[in-house]
């Protein structure tokens, strides 16, 4: 499965990055006083993407946009919640996202094996096997150095991120669906997210 | 562990691949190696790069109304059990409504004290309890609370004093509150100390107690004067086995 098209990263990424997320901590600085339009200037900014996200993960509509009201909503009500030495806002962001869909899969999961264990077969019309697409046309920057550094990972390293991150999938479930021993697997995750960094950050590993 | 075991591990984590129990033994291992720049430089990065990997997605169309949904919840913040149940259907509260629906969970808009019972008196009548414990080390017990306040976790030692709280996605009990843990043997309640989270919903503690003969932890929202008897509702719970 291939997400992105690959497409080379301009050298002004990273000043554009910069500027992205000063933007957004001024708005978390407003938004800490109450400020609406703050909050919905984040809102605009970030919800499609954490839509995109949790739908992913979840594969059900209406659940990812629990997910999202759920995960915005603790924004709004406990925006200090966000450490700045942590690192970016959208980064914090989708990673409440992320955290919740996964957590939400993960109890879907124990769910159905436990009605699958009841009623064999019970949910296997429900799972949706739908893939996605993703377009590579007029890509904010931030979307275009995310797919050049996702498609610069070598293949094998690039499956487990993808089946982890974007599928939801544990590291023993990837092992299982992929016949790789555990610890290989753990260490393409490890080696993908070395190389993800330093082309994200511009940290030379 | 070494800096590249534990860069391994957070790898993993930032991008949600641990199974819980891995999850559950990486907190004990960190809380072990203790805090350090390292470390927090690595879950730094890492947890700055698993996040832009939404970016690689894109955007979905969003309900535009369910940002004014949320901005109007500060002037309408619920006061009773009955204004709450005017709040939006969350997915969590779909799951909690599935364990409802299976007989596993009791909560009802009662007093503290007597909640606090009916979850004791509900887990003790289900066979086979809900523990989720592991085993991190040699005579070391890891068990996960449940509930809908977020994530929490302990590791004890069975017949030594000293418990390890790791959690996450906490919400913030508000102001002048506190999370309580309360050790409940018999339906009887006594508490473990009061925690509070810190900013994002992360606590890590240790508290000095034993956990004995106890037969379900609770955790609620109490004042910070710590009260001696809960005077809140359960907001988590984590049945031991005391075989």
């Amino acid at each position: 499965m291939v997400l992105a098209t690959p497409e080379p990263a301009g050298s002004e990424s990273l000043g554009t990055v910069d500027l992205s997320d000063a933007r957004d901590r001024e708005l978390l600085a407003r938004l800490r006083g109450g400020d609406e339009d703050a909050f919905r200037g984040l809102f605009d900014r970030y919800a499609p993407t954490a839509m995109a996200l949790a739908l992913r993960v979840v594969r059900q509509a209406h659940l990812a946009e629990e997910i999202v009201q759920e995960a915005f909503m603790a924004v709004w009500k406990n925006p200090d919640g966000y450490d700045g030495d942590r690192g970016s806002v959208r980064a914090w962001l989708m990673g409440t996202v992320h955290h919740r869909a996964v957590d939400l899969v993960r109890r879907e999961e124990a769910h159905r094996r436990r009605a699958e264990d009841a009623i064999p077969g019970a949910y296997e019309e429900q799972v949706d096997h739908a893939d996605e697409v993703v377009e590579a046309i007029g890509l904010p920057e931030e979307r275009r150095i995310v797919r050049a550094a996702l498609a610069e990972l070598p293949d094998e390293q690039r499956q487990v991120l993808e089946m982890m991150y974007f599928d939801g999938r544990s590291q023993t479930q990837i092992a299982e669906a992929t016949g790789l021993p555990l610890g290989t697997v753990k260490s393409r995750a490890l080696l993908g997210m070395r190389r993800m960094r330093g082309a994200l950050e511009g940290i030379e590993r | 562990m070494n800096h590249d075991r534990i860069e391994g591990w957070l790898a993993v984590r930032v991008l949600g691949g641990l199974d819980e129990a891995d999850a559950a033994a990486l907190e004990v291992e960190m809380a072990t190696h203790g805090d350090c720049v390292e470390c927090r430089r690595l879950e730094r990065e890492l947890t700055e790069a698993a996040g832009r990997l939404a970016f690689a997605l894109d955007p979905e169309p969003v309900d535009p109304g369910i940002a004014d949904r949320i901005v109007a919840t500060r002037t309408v913040a619920p006061v009773s059990p009955a204004a709450a149940e005017v709040h939006p259907r969350t997915a969590r509260d779909e799951v909690a409504e599935r364990r409802r629906s299976r007989g596993t969970y009791t909560f009802v808009g009662v007093a503290a004290g007597i909640a606090l019972v009916a979850v004791v008196a509900a887990t003790a009548l289900r066979p086979g309890g809900r523990t989720t414990g592991v085993t991190a080390q040699p005579a070391q017990t890891i068990v996960r609370f449940d509930g809908e306040a977020g994530h929490l976790a302990m590791a004890y030692t069975p017949g030594e004093s000293g418990v390890i709280f790791w959690g996450s996605d906490l919400p913030d009990p508000g102001d002048d509150r506190v999370y309580e843990i309360w050790m409940i043997q018999g339906g009887t309640p006594v508490s473990g100390g009061c925690l509070t989270p810190a900013p994002g919903g992360n606590l890590a503690a240790f508290v000095d107690a034993e956990v004995g003969t106890t037969d379900l932890m609770a955790v609620t929202v109490e004042p910070t004067d710590c009260p001696s008897a809960p005077t809140g509702e359960p907001v988590l719970t984590a049945p031991l086995d005391v075989a």
